[in-house]
């Protein structure tokens, strides 16, 4: 079985918890991560000649910067695993058939270093678990970041209380800011957690087959197996043709709603590049638009939606919602592959008819409101007329005053009802 | 990765191992699984080099780092002159078997699995490996000749 020369992977979510970045300065798990420096190779200057200034300023903090307000939330914080417990076992209990199931990976390599949560603009706290397996057999390195994105899986599987134990340990920092103390609710939208993985392999080629398998967790071999897993050819082949980029022949990356792989090839990958930049700098920002997206339409299918939504997508639009974030061709073709792999613009959509819907309310009732004013005036000038017309010596016409002031009534009253029908729609 | 099942009928038959108040060698976990899943992570290698025996079963004699359990069975030196005084013949399943009766507990760190080829759990129980009993307990045995059963009193 084929092992992996390096991998190393991010799983993401948004935090299922509400706190302020004051709050960790506090807590002595808690450091901020050390903003990026104004000069040298990894600085701000260097990447602000790389990527635009306003893309670097909505992901990072650095030295002396300032920064619109909108973005001065922006933060990222780190808590560092001790070395001694890093090592994880991944051990599971099912019960399938009626048989209680219990299996070990053993031939996985899962280390987790480090725990980070990003702040970003309009409440939102993304979190990543970073670990890294590196010389992990494929299948279990497979089975291994399934089991960890979706947590506990709904098909009877379980972590084994020994694993359970394990997590719970490095993860305990976060537990004083969850909303929910369990663990399993950790996520905040959705029913798990995304992927960012950068694998290698000692290959001269990367094989389409063998990236999707890694970007959907599946076993190896079954894209071209006979399993109930196996994808259909027409489904492959979409995917593929669809939602891989590439640009070198040293790697291809996929592109999916729930991850993104990247696999590189014996020549190498530069690593650190995707691990240090394109994940702080590129997927990240694609994330945060898609929960951003997602849990306003949310809220507004389950009637909860906020009434300052128009300006908070004014804000979006100006700091985060745009398609080129660089100078060069690479970030660009990685933002807008992996936002179309998470599927922003379908969301964006979503978003944009609500605003639309909004619009056309208020508009109604501006024109319900001109409408009650117009007819008091056409009463007025009808009144005014018809007194010239009638009694032009300025004599009381009590009944004429009567009807013109009833018709009135009539007309606010059919306003009102036309005003209300509205509001219930 | 390593999968072991566990079926209803095995997990009744290695009850007596696993529940406290039943007589017999005990495991100090109470589940079945919590011993598996620290035998499969701290012995991967002694599974993954397995292979069935003629009889179709896999047989594993492994040895944690920690007493696992309390044996049924000890050998003869391990009792005081007292204890070896006491050594009787017994009833087992039908067989008559030699004992001793002792409130003495004698901790293990071995366990012994059965499994079927496709990795089903056949039995597993704390203690050494031993050779079948002899037909007659009169009968020669090297084991069985320097070991006896115990007898909770």
């Amino acid at each position: 079985m084929q092992t992996s020369s390096y991998s190393h992977a991010f799983l993401v979510g948004s935090l299922n918890g509400r706190m302020k970045p004051s709050q960790l300065e506090a807590d002595p798990q808690w450091g901020e991560a050390q903003k990026i420096p104004f000069d040298g190779m990894a600085g701000y200057a260097n990447l602000c000649s790389i990527y635009y200034k306003g893309h670097v300023d909505a992901m990072l903090q650095a030295e002396g910067q300032d920064r619109p307000r909108f973005l001065s939330c922006v933060s990222h914080y780190v808590h560092r695993v001790a070395a001694d417990a890093q090592q994880v076992p991944l051990s599971t209990v099912s019960v399938r058939d009626g048989n209680t199931v219990v299996q070990h990976l053993d031939g996985y390599q899962l280390r987790i270093c480090a725990i980070h949560l990003y702040f970003f603009p309009l409440d939102t706290i993304l979190f990543a678990l970073e670990i890294d397996d590196t010389g992990s057999e494929l299948n279990d390195l497979t089975m291994g970041h399934f089991l960890l994105a979706n947590w506990c899986w709904e098909g009877g599987m379980c972590f084994h209380d020994n694993t359970r134990n394990a997590l719970s340990n490095v993860l305990s920092p976060l537990v004083p800011y969850l909303k929910d103390e369990l663990l399993k609710n950790l996520i905040g939208g959705g029913n798990k957690m995304k992927l960012f993985q950068v694998i290698q392999l000692e290959t001269s080629a990367v094989a389409d087959d063998t990236l999707y398998e890694l970007a959907t967790s599946s076993r190896i071999g079954s894209v071209n197996g006979d399993t109930w897993l196996t994808p259909s050819e027409q489904y492959y082949q979409k995917i593929i043709d669809n939602n891989i980029v590439s640009a070198f022949n040293s790697w291809k990356g996929l592109a999916l709603m729930d991850s993104f792989t990247v696999l590189g090839t014996h020549n190498g990958i530069r690593p650190e590049a995707w691990t240090n930049l394109y994940f702080p700098l590129i997927y990240l920002r694609a994330v945060f638009e898609k929960t951003f997206c997602f849990s306003r339409n949310n809220a507004y299918r389950e009637d909860r939606a906020k009434s300052n939504l128009a300006s908070e997508i004014a804000l979006m639009e100006k700091y985060y919602f745009y398609d080129n974030i660089s100078y060069n061709f690479l970030p660009n073709m990685l933002y807008q592959a992996m936002a179309k792999g998470l599927g922003i613009k379908e969301e964006r959509e979503e978003l944009s008819k609500q605003v639309k819907e909004k619009e056309d309310t208020n508009n109604s009732l501006i024109m319900a409101a001109i409408s009650v004013f117009a007819i008091f005036s056409v009463a007025f000038d009808f009144y005014s007329l018809m007194k010239a017309w009638i009694a032009p010596d300025d004599s009381d016409l009590p009944m004429f005053a009567l009807g013109v002031s009833a018709l009135s009534f009539l007309g606010t009253i059919t306003v009102v009802l036309y005003l209300t029908s509205l509001r219930r729609r | 990765m390593i999968s072991i099942s566990i079926s209803y009928q095995t997990r009744e038959h290695l009850a007596p191992h696993f529940h406290q108040e039943l007589p017999g060698s005990k495991f100090y976990c109470q589940q079945p699984e919590n011993l598996l899943e620290e035998a499969m992570r701290l012995f991967p290698e002694q599974f993954r080099q397995n292979h069935p025996e003629a009889d179709g079963r896999r047989r594993l004699s492994l040895h944690f780092p920690h007493p696992i359990g309390i044996s049924g069975v000890v050998a003869i030196d391990e009792l005081t002159p007292e204890e070896r005084s006491r050594i009787e013949l017994a009833d087992r399943q039908g067989q008559q078997v030699r004992c001793v009766a002792t409130r003495r507990l004698f901790e293990t760190t071995e366990c012994q699995l059965v499994l079927s080829a496709d990795w089903q759990l056949i039995t597993m129980f704390p203690g050494e490996l031993a050779p079948p009993l002899p037909a007659r307990p009169d009968e020669p045995s090297a084991y069985w000749d320097r070991h006896v059963f115990i007898k909770w009193a």
